[in-house]
């Protein structure tokens, strides 16, 4: 009696186990909130924030905010290709080459320029193989009216560039995190609303 | 029960209250260790350095260029500067056609087994070591200097300019002699046209121009090398008219060839035959009928005399009205027939007077003053070598050869038996190999010095009607590998060539300053990029590194070919006396049985012996893969009792063999064949001992290379071995299975839609699909596809498809998405053939008619496939594709069990994905062997990125190349087009890419000019299995054959 019981138990427990353990893997954000160590402390706030301007001890002026660098200035693709590809060393170059070259994490940099390797960066924003997925075909998508299908402003009614519908507003992290959850309902959200007038097929994203 | 009741209640199941919450928290603590642990794993994303300016328009992109491989110009398709996908170009003037091997050669240049750099073997291959160039150099410069005149260079036959120029130096310099070696070329042509025309130039028939053919064993299909298919097909349209009606193509051959195959008429003459045949035929049109120039010419009658119709057809068995009215058809046609020899028959003794017939026969028929052949640029024709090997091997026996370079060729491999190149070998006291790996020759050299892949370096190559193309490398050498044209230039240049030492001077030269970006242009470190340059510069008529060069030259290079200026026609005087090589009458039919070597249609001379796509690759006649088998007719095959894999040994006198029995059909009675380029024993492990190597059974006689009429009596043996046969090799019985759309002009002409009658089907129980965006759809013209195969190597290619290997054909576990089914037709008999007849009754496969049909994922609108899923991992697209989700499947078969046309694979073995547990390999040595088939460094660079690598308990099936629609739509979207029409055109599929006929034409129905709609809508348009109502979206054009004779 007590062998059978146990061996119900056992079932039961895996079975439990099982079921709990895939329904938490898939209500789980495995993305959001992803933020991993860089080779390189780079600040998108530093970089692509709004400037503030802030006066010293000294009675200088110096700009405690960003420098308001769009994001096509470095990731060159999005709106021409699948990729929107992080930057050549070379990109960082054009004006590191002159400016913060006492910097540790500038210096770090021109050290990888100088022996000629890339920086070995960390994917963020990293979806599975097995979804191809087209930054051009998304920023270049206009509606029947020939507006842009993804929004230029955001909730607040603020002017915003496209990309902050996914990556979020990148120009405020200091190391930047996955705010969106980037699994499969979270695509199809957006994909099923009628105004997007966007493909739901499976062939969309898999091949 | 109360809330002071603490007595513990259980119920069935045995668990009580606090038993649950405990297992509760266990679940929930397990809940949130599993959310925690399934982050995504850090992965590495690396950009460049410094970004090349050519990139700036988009990563991901594929890049196209020119370049030219074994002679053919062709398109390769790169990403991220790796070729991954090779096209024939798209504007093709070259007269040079791509063969399975053009569209295989990324398995070539990804090979592991190629050797990585140069190496010391001296003639101890498990003891090679290392070399650097520099010395490998350095070693072979000082001997070659030391020999002198004792020196030879053995190359392959070569069409490209430069590098006879450097071949040309080397010998002015230093003496060194050079030596030709072409297993495959046989000297037939050359011979019988200066004999009859005083120059052995042969010229390019033009068959868009004829209205008969007659194949006299004509291989023209079976080597498409030879860029004639296209001529052919653009006379195959069966609703043509004037001079663009459908020709009739008659073929009398020993084999069933794919030429063949694709004949309106087929006689059975075997091999030695055919030159009396050829004789009787222009004994009949110049004699008889009195057509031509040389009618009532004495000499000419009294050479012809012997073969009147009536003597040989009874002595060929041959129906003496068949040959008669073949003959009259010829005479019908003056000015618009051609006589076509050249197959593996014109490799027999009485090859030369074979070609000879064909050549009277056209001129007699006119062909050559009503244009029907290109002028000839070149002054020679392709020779035959083997006398020029025999010789050499005699020289080095003897001592009189003290260096021997060897380039590109493989004598040890592939020479008579009668040569005995290896032995030879060990004559010469200094021995070079530049081919790729430690081959059959190169294991008996001193030094191994690798050349690199045509994709890897620098050549140029002359092609017929003038035009001239630069061989351009498409990726970097992969190892540390030197090309052919750069090595030769380098040991030139020491040996004092002035034009090479300035090619080698400023190859070396420092680059002017140090680039600050990459966007300037680098001079090439190849020495041969600069030889190239100097010698194309006189041909261009511009200065070399003048502005005008430049500019020039970018363009050679961007449009792959420069056309030069094609010669002018030159006079044809036919030299009666040219008639002496006619052969002596056929004796009386006997017992006697002839051997043909033909070689193998995708492998050809076994240069590419480790290419796993192409020993793969069905050959479409017999559908055999890995390894071939003796051919043998289907009576003679069962009056021996044979069954397919019986051990039969062949003798031929000077060499025998044992192979397997094969029961092909259509072949003459006394004949048997057996493939060449099989047997390799020193390529690698995927191609090592797969098949017979019959090379050593062919026989010198007369200065030629004897490989086909040689007698040879055949015994069986104990012993059997499993053939691996494809899927799709059946006899069809039109009547009860209606699945290929087939009919006569006669019947065509008639009613159109004649051949497409259908077995009824019932109502639909599915509602009609509303398409409201595109309509992808596909139509195959039967009557343009030759069964060539090419669109299964391409396919293969784009859509990382895996080898599964010997064993897992005959497990009946082959991977490729689009086949070519190969059927023979039953003619229609009452109460049928019986329900089994795959391997043919003898009526029907003695004289078969073959049917090809391309056969892949039909798409269905009502897909059986898409019903049985019980995950939806299959499901139909709102533009009408059968899309396969390979992350959703979890390979439970019921679609391919349910799928009419058997074209759902399932990859049973992890067959794409590296396994690296040895423990593993042990366990199971067919993960080591896919491994080694598959997945071994640098094979995966060949895969397309673009399409997932599926894994193991996946379906998949061919998805109308769906990354290329996509693609195409995104391109839509950035341009600011709609991405829902696109324009005809838009999306070419791999497989009609490869296509070079145009039988396969993919696109959207709805588009406007739509191609595939208005074939869809022919009445020789046929979409199968109307019966069970899945509405494929696949539209088959009837094969029509011209029995208007």
């Amino acid at each position: 009696m007590t062998g059978r019981r146990s061996a119900v138990r056992l079932i039961a427990l895996v079975i439990a186990l099982a079921v709990t353990g895939s329904l938490a893997y898939a209500l789980s954000n495995v993305r959001k909130g992803y933020a991993p160590r860089q080779p390189i402390a780079f600040s998108h706030r530093r970089m692509a924030g709004p400037p503030v301007m802030e006066t010293d001890a000294q009675g200088q002026a110096v700009n405690a905010g960003g420098f308001g660098i769009p994001c096509v200035y470095c990731h060159t693709m999005p709106y021409k290709s699948r990729h929107s590809t992080l930057p050549s060393t070379a990109v960082c170059m054009n004006c590191h080459s002159t400016v913060g070259l006492n910097k540790e994490w500038v210096l770090k940099m021109k050290d990888y320029w100088d022996r000629g390797e890339p920086i070995p960066w960390v994917k963020v924003h990293d979806l599975p193989d097995f979804v191809y997925f087209d930054h051009s075909a998304h920023l270049n998508a206009v509606n029947a009216e020939g507006q842009p299908k993804l929004p230029v402003v955001d909730e607040a009614g603020q002017p915003m560039v496209p990309c902050q519908t996914c990556h979020g507003k990148v120009q405020e992290m200091e190391i930047v995190s996955v705010q969106q959850p980037f699994n499969m309902q979270w695509c199809l959200d957006c994909h099923r609303r009628p105004e997007m007038q966007a493909p739901t097929d499976c062939i969309t994203c898999h091949r | 029960m109360s809330a002071h009741d603490t007595t513990p209640t259980t119920d069935a199941t045995g668990i009580d209250r606090r038993e649950f919450l405990r297992l509760s928290s266990a679940v929930a603590a397990a809940g949130a260790l599993a959310s925690t642990a399934c982050q995504v794993p850090p992965e590495a994303s690396v950009p460049f350095h410094d970004m090349p300016e050519s990139l700036v328009d988009g990563m991901g992109r594929a890049r196209y260029f020119h370049t030219v491989l074994d002679g053919t110009p062709v398109r390769v398709r790169t990403r991220e500067g790796r070729p991954i996908l090779v096209t024939p170009v798209t504007t093709d003037t070259s007269g040079r056609g791509l063969t399975a091997r053009h569209h295989a050669a990324l398995m070539d240049l990804y090979d592991p087994d190629r050797a990585r750099g140069p190496l010391a073997v001296r003639r101890q291959p498990d003891t090679a070591v290392s070399l650097t160039w520099n010395a490998a150099s350095a070693e072979i410069v000082s001997r070659l200097q030391a020999a002198g005149s004792r020196a030879v260079l053995l190359t392959a036959a070569s069409d490209s300019p430069s590098l006879a120029a450097v071949v040309a130096a080397l010998g002015r310099q230093a003496g060194v002699r050079h030596v030709v070696w072409s297993p495959l070329t046989g000297g037939a042509a050359s011979e019988a046209w200066s004999r009859a025309f005083g120059s052995a130039a042969a010229s390019r028939p033009r068959l868009d121009g004829a209205d008969v053919i007659v194949g006299l064993g004509a291989e023209f299909l079976d080597r498409p090398e030879d860029g004639l298919e296209r001529a052919f097909a653009a006379r195959r349209a069966p609703d043509g008219d004037g001079a663009r009606r459908m020709s009739r193509f008659i073929q009398l051959e020993g084999r069933l060839t794919l030429t063949g195959a694709n004949a309106d008429q087929r006689i059975r003459v075997r091999d030695s035959h055919l030159a009396a045949v050829g004789a009787a035929l222009a004994h009949e049109l110049v004699v008889g009928r009195g057509l031509g120039p040389l009618a009532g010419d004495a000499d000419v009658a009294a050479a012809l005399a012997p073969f009147a119709i009536d003597r040989v057809a009874p002595l060929v068995g041959v129906d003496r009205a068949v040959l008669g009215r073949v003959a009259a058809e010829l005479a019908g046609s003056t000015g618009r027939a051609l006589v076509l020899a050249g197959g593996s028959a014109s490799t027999a003794e009485t090859g030369p007077a074979l070609e000879l017939s064909a050549l009277l026969l056209n001129h007699s028929l006119g062909a050559f003053e009503a244009g029907l052949f290109d002028e000839p640029v070149t002054a020679s024709g392709p020779e035959d070598t083997s006398a020029a090997l025999a010789a050499l091997a005699d020289d080095m026996r003897a001592g009189r050869v003290e260096v021997l370079v060897v380039a590109g060729t493989n004598p040890a491999y592939d020479a008579p038996a009668s040569v005995d190149f290896a032995a030879a070998m060990s004559s010469v006291p200094y021995v070079v190999s530049l081919n790729d790996r430690l081959d059959e020759t190169s294991v008996h050299a001193d030094v191994l010095a690798p050349a690199s892949h045509a994709f890897e370096s620098w050549s140029d190559t002359a092609l017929p009607r003038g035009l001239f193309a630069v061989q351009q490398p498409v990726v970097q050498p992969l190892a540390d590998t030197q090309g052919l044209l750069d090595v030769l230039i380098d040991w030139s240049a020491a040996l004092g060539d002035e034009a090479s030492r300035a090619a080698v001077a400023s190859a070396a030269a420092p680059a002017p300053a140090p680039a600050s970006t990459t966007a300037e242009r680098l001079p090439s470190r190849s020495p041969a990029w600069h030889y190239l340059r100097a010698a194309w510069a006189p041909r261009l008529e511009v200065a070399a590194g003048s502005p005008e060069f430049e500019a020039a030259w970018s363009e050679v290079l961007r449009s792959g070919a420069w056309q030069g200026p094609v010669p002018a026609a030159s006079d044809r005087t036919f030299r009666t006396d040219a008639l002496q090589l006619l052969p002596p009458v056929p004796a009386p039919p006997g017992d006697a049985l002839e051997l043909q070597l033909y070689p193998h249609l995708s492998l050809a001379d076994g240069r590419a012996g480790n290419n796993g796509w192409l020993h793969e690759l069905p050959d479409p006649i017999t559908r055999l893969t890995w390894g071939g088998a003796l051919s043998m007719a289907p009576r003679r095959f069962d009056e021996m009792g044979l069954t397919d894999g019986d051990l039969v040994q062949v003798d031929a006198g000077h060499g025998s063999l044992v192979a397997p029995a094969y029961r092909h059909a259509g072949m003459h009675h006394d004949q048997v064949a057996l493939p060449l380029g099989l047997g390799r024993t020193a390529c690698g492990p995927i191609g090592n001992e797969v098949g017979v190597n019959a090379f050593p059974l062919r026989r010198m006689a007369g200065g030629r290379l004897v490989a086909a009429g040689l007698p040879v009596t055949i015994r069986r043996v104990e012993g059997h071995q499993a053939l691996a046969p494809a899927q799709g090799s059946d006899v069809i019985d039109r009547a009860r299975r209606p699945i290929v759309p087939t009919t006569t002009l006669t019947a065509y002409e008639a009613n159109a839609a004649a051949g497409t009658e259908q077995i009824e089907g019932g109502p639909s129980a599915w509602p009609e699909h509303d398409y409201p965006k595109a309509r992808w759809a596909m139509a195959i013209d039967l009557n343009q596809c030759t069964g060539c195969s090419k669109c299964v190597v391409a396919c293969q290619a784009e859509n990382n498809i895996p080898v599964v290997g010997r064993q897992g054909i005959i497990d009946g576990r082959e991977m490729s998405w689009i086949r070519i089914d190969r059927y023979y037709d039953a003619p229609a008999r009452e109460g049928g053939w019986g329900a089994e007849v795959w391997d043919g009754p003898l009526e029907v496969v003695e004289e078969p008619e073959t049917l090809f049909e391309p056969m892949l994922c039909q798409h269905c609108e009502n897909a059986p496939c898409e019903t049985v899923c019980p995950f939806s991992a299959t499901m139909h697209s709102e533009d009408g594709l059968n899309q396969q989700i390979y992350n959703r499947c979890v390979g439970t078969r019921y679609c391919a069990n349910n799928c009419p046309f058997k074209v759902r694979r399932f990859n049973y073995w992890e067959l794409s994905k590296r396994q690296e547990s040895a423990f593993f390999r042990w366990l199971v040595p067919k993960i080591a062997r896919n491994a080694e088939l598959n997945t071994r460094e640098p094979m995966q660079m060949k895969n397309n990125p673009e399409v997932t690598v599926r894994s193991r308990g996946v379906m998949e099936k061919c998805s109308f190349c769906v990354q290329r629609i996509q693609a195409a739509k995104a391109e839509a979207t950035r341009s600011g087009a709609s991405k829902d029409a696109l324009p005809d055109g838009a999306v070419v599929t791999a497989c009609m890419e490869a296509c070079p006929t145009q039988a396969i034409v993919f696109g959207d129905l709805h588009a406007p000019g739509s191609r595939v709609a208005a074939r869809a809508a022919d009445p020789r348009a046929m979409r199968l299995l109307e019966a069970v109502g899945v509405k494929p979206s696949i539209s088959y054009l009837t094969k029509v054959r011209n029995d208007k004779a």
